[in-house]
């Protein structure tokens, strides 16, 4: 053994010039592993969890930095890196500032009635609630995209399943029928194309981001296995 | 990884060149033409309440009876099963027009017979659901042909028929404004109807428009052969002729029945006034709201 483990609680031979910053190290770290009033959490792990607004908060300012992140990527070098976080945080950005203008319009229905449509003299329900807000021109079909109105979305309550996040307006009626099937002597749509037509850009814009953490998690995870850590 | 860097700048792209056009796409068309919209709450719950129309409610319950949705047509047997664009289309009801009288059915129904509705799979063809009506005769259970799919096959339920007073929506009324104050006090001039709950299959009076698509209008366009499309202008003449569409049969999509119309939408079936007078349901057009 060699070193200072191997002086055992013997003094130094030599005097040691960062002494009492190395104690005043020590201190601090027992303070805070004994949790001394008023002492920061020892460990990340043990850090309080955050409230719901501050994580909000956090999560749209991790969001805000994606550009700067992306820029020091290309400055470093690292174009690939960069060209995925920037266009993936570009997307994040835009879903944000969608679903904050969503709200500050106010395309979420907060009073009832939430069936999808009513008599024309009672309030209105939800596709005439979409045709007032502009969600839905007049008279335009309007499609229940990710939580179907029938079949497992049943159980759904009508005040999910109807508000404007979960209805894409669709070009016409036969764009519409062609999602759900054969129409007018048309093959139904493929796949792609349903998804394409027949999902809320929102949703094609998470999961554009959703591929976009992968690739980013998959590169961060190769970099680190050829760093060796 | 080019891949997943492609894919990323493609959705990208696709939603921002999406939400450019969406933002260059020209304000709706006048839809409903209209010297008839007023937009005044008491003129429009006045006209509700004038142009009411009898309608009979098809609740499938138990026992017997003729008039039925699903299982087996008993039809004349001098009639041949009929047949599509692409083979022998599925049974969907009958219904005895004289039961339907006896109850306050629509007037313009002929007053005897039966009416036999079969469909086929074909979305969006007007032709789509077939009208038979024949008189009153021997009437025997008559089997679907083999090649009838499956799915085309519906439990039997027979129906009760019972008579309900239907409303138009505003489509029906020509009227273009939306945000009607619902609280104006002139909408106590229209009777709190009762309604029975449960899916809506039924004969005659105003439909339940899912999409708040024009109907009758629709109805003119497919019976010319032409498609129409929301916001569309209207060409002279349309109006005034879409004027003679009636409801004949609303299906909605049942469990119990094994019916769904595009998740959960309806089926509606028009006929002019004046063929239906006539018995003549060759004409009819079919048009489904999918949800």
């Amino acid at each position: 053994m060699s070193g200072s483990y191997a002086r055992g609680d013997q003094p130094r031979s030599v005097v040691d010039p960062d002494k009492d910053a190395y104690d005043a190290m020590i201190r601090d770290h027992k303070a805070r592993v004994e949790g001394s009033p008023g002492a920061p959490p020892a460990h990340p792990q043990a850090a309080p969890p955050r409230t719901f607004p501050d994580s909000v908060v956090a999560d749209v300012v991790e969001v805000l930095k994606a550009p700067t992140k992306a820029h020091e990527d290309w400055v470093k070098g690292d174009r690939v890196k960069a060209l995925t976080e920037g266009a993936v945080g570009a997307t994040e950005i835009y879903l944000l500032g969608k679903g904050g203008w969503g709200l500050l319009k106010g395309q979420i229905k907060l009073r009832p009635p939430f069936a999808w449509r009513t008599k024309p003299w009672e309030a209105p329900g939800m596709r005439k609630w979409m045709t007032e807000r502009g969600i839905l021109e007049k008279g335009q079909p309007g499609h229940h995209a990710l939580i179907p109105a029938n079949g497992w979305g049943k159980v759904v309550p009508d005040w999910i399943k109807n508000q404007p996040f979960n209805i894409k307006g669709m070009e016409s009626a036969e764009e519409h029928g062609l999602v759900h099937g054969r129409y007018k002597g048309k093959a139904r749509f493929g796949p792609l194309e349903r998804y394409i037509r027949g999902t809320p850009n929102w949703w094609k814009a998470a999961n554009g981001i959703l591929v976009g953490d992968g690739a980013i998690a998959t590169e961060s995870a190769a970099d680190d296995r050829e760093a060796g850590r | 990884m080019n891949f997943w860097i492609i894919a990323i700048l493609a959705t990208l792209a696709y939603v921002v060149v999406s939400t450019v056009l969406d933002r260059r796409r020209p304000p709706p068309k006048t839809q409903a033409p209209s010297g008839r919209a007023t937009g005044d709450p008491e003129q429009i719950a006045r006209r509700v309440v004038e142009m009411a129309a009898p309608s009979l409610r098809l609740i499938p319950g138990e026992g017997s009876g003729f008039s039925k949705i699903g299982g087996d047509p008993d039809a004349p047997v001098n009639i041949e099963w009929p047949q599509g664009a692409e083979g022998p289309l599925g049974f969907l009801l009958q219904i005895d027009l004289a039961e339907a009288h006896r109850h306050g059915g629509p007037d313009w129904l002929p007053p005897s017979g039966a009416l036999y509705a079969f469909r086929d799979d074909r979305w969006g063809c007007a032709d789509q659901v077939r009208i038979l009506h024949a008189p009153d005769g021997e009437r025997a259970p008559r089997s679907p042909p083999a090649d009838v799919p499956r799915t085309w096959r519906h439990p039997q339920r027979p129906v009760t028929l019972t008579p309900e007073t239907s409303l138009p929506s505003l489509l029906w009324l020509g009227e273009e404004k939306v945000g009607l104050d619902p609280q104006h006090p002139a909408w106590s001039l229209i009777p709190d109807l009762p309604c029975a709950p449960g899916p809506r299959h039924q004969l005659g009076g105003y439909p339940d428009e899912i999409q708040g698509e024009w109907l009758p209008m629709v109805c003119e366009f497919e019976s010319r052969g032409l498609s129409y499309k929301h916001g569309q202008v209207i060409p002279p003449g349309f109006e005034a002729a879409s004027d003679s569409w009636r409801l004949l049969l609303q299906i909605d999509s049942d469990d119990r029945l094994k019916m769904n119309w595009g998740a959960g939408g309806t089926l509606y079936v028009f006929v002019r006034e004046t063929d239906a007078r006539a018995g003549d349901f060759s004409r009819t057009v079919a048009r489904p709201h999918f949800l």
